[in-house]
């Protein structure tokens, strides 16, 4: 039998039972991807120009991957039995994931500065916050671990129809100029409706029908 | 099985949404490619490059769910092979991608279809060349998810692949996003990529996973090994067919036509384009009006319609000696038609200094951008401006802006003496 010292601690437990590990070495190949392959040059198919094909560079797409994989760490063993935990479980994983999250954009948006100048930080941290918002909402609706598979299906779409002869679109936040107003709204908008996808587990929910229920009676009275 | 699998596979959730996702890429463009025998199917083989990521990442997915759902034991006891295990699976993604690919080609064709224009023998290479794109998809992500079999697989599969097929796609003629009538594709080309696919699709299955699954022996059991060689022979043997023969967009050879318009100006078309002949004609008819002081050639060909400057596949716009000029009608653009013929006439009339060292000033240069952009703007006939995007100079899209606006106001006559004017003014300006 353990010892009280012995025994690992809730977070330990937490981080090792959801990949962490795995997801961060994922991440720190993404993120020296950034500088090596950033600046390759993918022509990828677009509706809005005229040769019918827009150059993206590499990095916006390696960017995606180290937005959604924190998510995809959201992904629990347990299966459904963890929605029953309390409020210190749930705290631990959230506190995981914000930390997990934010070390991944400071990372990414520091090493892209490095490389590629403050203008294209900015953006890259912008696409960041919206892909986050993003494959949060996709991990609620699908499951943590299709966390990705949003953005995935996404990406190309939002590059074939983000672009117009004048360049991207006001609502293709991963390529407009870092200080651009309507980007950063897209963005922030993603973010937001991610951040309430992350808190609108099962047991919230319930809540929340609970009171919808007890508000429509009192109103039908 | 491959009935289990298919009412079973996750990918089944994928059908609608491809569909969907297919046919708005299709429909939610531009519909030049309508009436076109080559340009339909290119543009209904868009989605599969677009979607590829997700089949690639659907395919290492479906090859996880072994490990996913924990039957990694219960398989192992399984008397039959791992590679007749995994076939169904890997079928079932190709199948439902691939029809979703498919239905995108068969609902483009309709509207075309119509008119039944000339050119749908051009059409099967461009819809192998979709399917080439999936099945390839699918064999990375098998291969991608058996070799990782953990929870990121499926994202690894369909980022990598979707970082691989965009860089790889224009050099080595993966995928295509128009398809112009002077280009083909070549059928054999991609019918050996589409069983290279399907070779590196079958060493993806029977290779050993890299888990301790292996060592039961059960991938060694009934014809494993002698599938396995088979599919790795043929690989590697259509991996060198394919790299030898090279992109499988080739310019087609010319052709004889007779969808030509004007009288003493002909343009000529490609028969696949005969839906724009009207408009071609009219703007023959303009070209006809045009003063004999202006100098016009007596023939304009369609790009590669009688001559072919260039490499294969690529538009390269020179020119050749004892052939007719010639205009690009890219992507249904009259714009891009009157641009190469405003060009044509623009250098037959404007003559800029022959003595080295000489030239006119920025004056005149400006002058002359402002006559060919009425040439430009006079042919297309109507009220628009350009429909295209230029990076020139301030002063330049000024003066060009003159030129198509003088183009719409005024007769013709006031507006053939201007020209006259200006094309003179600019001749007979000194060279500094």
């Amino acid at each position: 039998m353990l010892r009280v010292s012995d025994e690992p601690s809730p977070l330990r437990l937490f981080i090792r039972s959801r990949r962490v590990p795995a997801g961060l070495i994922l991440t720190g190949i993404l993120c020296l991807l950034v500088p090596l392959i950033g600046h390759t040059v993918l022509p990828m198919p677009t509706s809005g120009t005229e040769s019918g094909t827009v150059a993206v560079p590499a990095w916006r797409l390696v960017a995606v991957a180290i937005a959604f994989v924190p998510a995809i760490c959201c992904q629990s063993p347990f299966g459904e039995g963890e929605a029953a935990c309390g409020h210190h479980w749930r705290r631990l994983r959230t506190l995981v994931l914000a930390v997990y999250s934010t070390g991944s954009a400071v990372l990414l948006t520091v090493i892209c500065w490095i490389a590629f100048g403050d203008a294209i930080a900015v953006a890259v941290l912008r696409g960041f916050i919206g892909w986050w918002g993003f494959s949060a909402l996709t991990g609620r609706l699908l499951g943590w671990r299709l966390a990705w598979a949003g953005p995935l299906a996404a990406l190309p779409l939002l590059i074939f129809w983000g672009f117009s002869l004048e360049g991207p679109r006001w609502w293709e936040f991963t390529a407009r100029p870092a200080g651009d107003g309507p980007a950063w709204a897209v963005a922030i908008a993603l973010l937001a409706v991610g951040v309430l996808a992350y808190e609108a587990d099962p047991w919230r929910r319930q809540q929340l029908r609970a009171v919808l229920r007890a508000v429509g009676r009192t109103t039908h009275q | 099985m491959i009935g289990v699998v298919l009412r079973r596979s996750p990918a089944r959730w994928f059908l609608p949404l491809g569909v969907v996702l297919a046919l708005g890429v299709l429909i939610f463009r531009s519909r030049y490619w309508i009436g076109v025998w080559p340009q339909t199917a290119a543009a209904a083989q868009i989605p599969a490059i677009l979607l590829s990521g997700l089949a690639a990442a659907a395919a290492a997915w479906s090859v996880t769910a072994t490990t996913r759902f924990g039957m990694t034991e219960q398989m192992r006891a399984m008397v039959v092979p791992g590679w007749r295990r995994e076939l169904p699976f890997a079928l079932v993604v190709t199948g439902y991608f691939a029809g979703v690919i498919l239905l995108c080609q068969v609902v483009a064709a309709v509207p075309t279809a119509r008119t039944w224009p000339p050119g749908f023998g051009l059409v099967p290479g461009y819809v192998v060349m979709a399917l080439v794109v999936i099945v390839l998809s699918v064999a990375f992500g098998h291969l991608v998810g058996k070799l990782l079999s953990g929870m990121f697989a499926a994202a690894v599969a369909g980022l990598a692949w979707l970082l691989i097929a965009m860089y790889l796609g224009q050099m080595i003629g993966l995928g295509v996003v128009s398809g112009p009538v002077w280009d083909e594709i070549d059928l054999p080309i991609v019918l050996a990529r589409l069983l290279f696919a399907v070779a590196l699709l079958a060493l993806a299955i029977v290779i050993p996973p890299r888990s301790r699954a292996r060592a039961d022996g059960g991938w060694r059991r009934k014809g494993a090994t002698w599938f396995g060689a088979t599919a790795l022979a043929a690989t590697v043997l259509l991996l060198g067919v394919t790299v030898a023969a090279g992109s499988p967009i080739k310019a087609r050879p010319p052709v004889a036509t007779d969808e030509c318009a004007g009288v003493t100006v002909k343009l000529c078309l490609w028969p696949e384009h005969a839906k724009y002949l009207p408009q071609i004609e009219a703007m023959a008819a303009r070209l006809d009006q045009m003063p004999d002081s202006l100098e016009v050639p007596a023939r304009i060909d369609e790009y590669g319609l009688t001559y072919r400057p260039g490499v294969p596949g690529q538009t390269v716009f020179t020119d050749v000696p004892d052939h007719p000029p010639y205009f690009a009608l890219v992507e249904g653009s009259m714009w891009s038609v009157a641009v190469s013929i405003a060009d044509i006439i623009g250098r037959k009339n404007i003559h800029p200094c022959t003595a080295p060292g000489t030239s006119k000033s920025d004056d005149e240069y400006l002058r002359a951008v402002e006559f060919v952009a009425w040439v430009e703007a006079y042919l297309v006939g109507g009220t628009g401006g350009p429909d295209y995007h230029t990076s020139a100079g301030a002063d330049r899209q000024a003066a060009a802006a003159r030129g198509v606006a003088r183009a719409h106001h005024g007769t013709a006559e006031e507006q053939f003496a201007w020209a006259l004017k200006t094309k003179n003014a600019f001749n007979d300006a000194p060279c500094q």
